[in-house]
């Protein structure tokens, strides 16, 4: 059985859901975990896939997607918090071609400690990749 | 839509049970059969508080457990001469009763209520469980599969049946859950799509 490009399409099928017109519509960009951000956006996303799980056969991954919300230090918490909800609408309980997105969370971090006039919240959620 | 082509959790499957203005009569619950005219049944969808009308069905939510669907078997041994090993043959199941685990909302069995007064009134419906791995715009079957159930992927099973009882399983610290107990009384019909 192959199992080429398992992670790759995970990828795909994840980063596809921020390419839509709608979530393009809400202007909050999406980065890759390893992108620097030179843009002037005072609210954005960091995306990290962990496919630290095992998966029903070799095509398939479990895992969590990491997502740190960045936002105005002096706005305050709440502005992360509605970032978070919006998230959920386009994520929890979706399913993506072959990837289920389940529930999720959200943790205040506090300033972030590379840009301290930016607040970092982190939001997780689980995920099951389905290959066939 | 169609059935589910691949593998996956099904997040938002479903059980729902028809409730017409008129209970169905033996002989029209006899006739059905095809995936058409058990789908027509499921057509416009209410509430627990909601009114009987013609076609409406009625969701059991909050499932916290299905148990399995469909027909147990009853494989049975039979000895042969001559032969190192017995043959198997397929004997009559046992009729199948169904538990489902809620989380239990009182409100939604409330003595009053459609799914309330359903529970040991011994009237025989319709039932329809619905397996989801997506959330469809709507539950309903219509016309229209984009606007209802067909609006995703999903594999529809059909069996008439009654609500025979509900126990209410108090928690001290978890939700508070019930046991709603089905018993079977036809066969299972389907798997059908729409």
């Amino acid at each position: 059985m192959s199992t080429d490009s398992k992670f790759v399409t995970l990828e795909n099928q994840i980063f596809s859901v921020f390419a839509t017109p709608e979530w393009v519509a809400e202007k909050i960009s999406v980065h890759p975990a390893s992108y620097i951000n030179t843009s002037k956006d005072t609210s954005f996303c960091r995306l990290d896939i962990v496919s630290s799980g095992k998966g029903v056969n070799l095509k398939s991954v479990s895992g969590m997607l990491i997502i740190d919300i960045f936002t105005p230090f002096g706005v305050g918490p709440r502005a992360g918090s509605v970032i978070a909800d919006k998230l959920d609408s386009y994520l929890v309980g979706k399913t993506i071609v072959g990837t289920q997105l389940m529930g999720s969370t959200c943790v205040p971090k506090g300033p972030d400690k590379a840009n301290p006039s930016l607040l970092r919240s982190t939001y997780t959620i689980a995920f099951n990749h389905f290959g066939v | 839509m169609a059935h589910i082509s691949s593998i996956g959790a099904g997040l938002f499957s479903d059980l729902a049970i028809a409730v017409p203005s008129t209970d169905l009569t033996p002989a029209a619950i006899a006739a059905l059969d095809t995936d058409a005219e058990f789908q027509a049944l499921f057509a416009t969808e209410i509430l627990s508080a909601g009114t009987k009308s013609t076609d409406t069905f009625i969701r059991v939510q909050n499932v916290r457990e299905f148990p399995s669907m469909g027909t147990p078997p009853n494989i049975v041994n039979v000895p042969v001469y001559g032969s190192a090993t017995s043959q198997q043959i397929q004997g009559q199941s046992d009729a199948p009763s169904i538990e489902v685990q809620l989380n239990y909302v009182p409100a939604d069995w409330a003595a009053g209520s459609v799914l309330g007064d359903m529970v040991g009134d011994g009237v025989q419906y319709v039932f329809r469980f619905a397996l989801l791995n997506s959330e469809p715009v709507a539950y309903d079957s219509n016309s229209t599969p984009a606007s209802g159930i067909g609006s995703v992927a999903n594999s529809q099973y059909y069996w008439v049946g009654k609500v025979e009882a509900l126990q209410v399983n108090p928690q001290l610290t978890d939700s508070n859950t019930a046991t709603v107990t089905m018993s079977i009384q036809s066969d299972f019909f389907g798997a059908f799509t729409e």
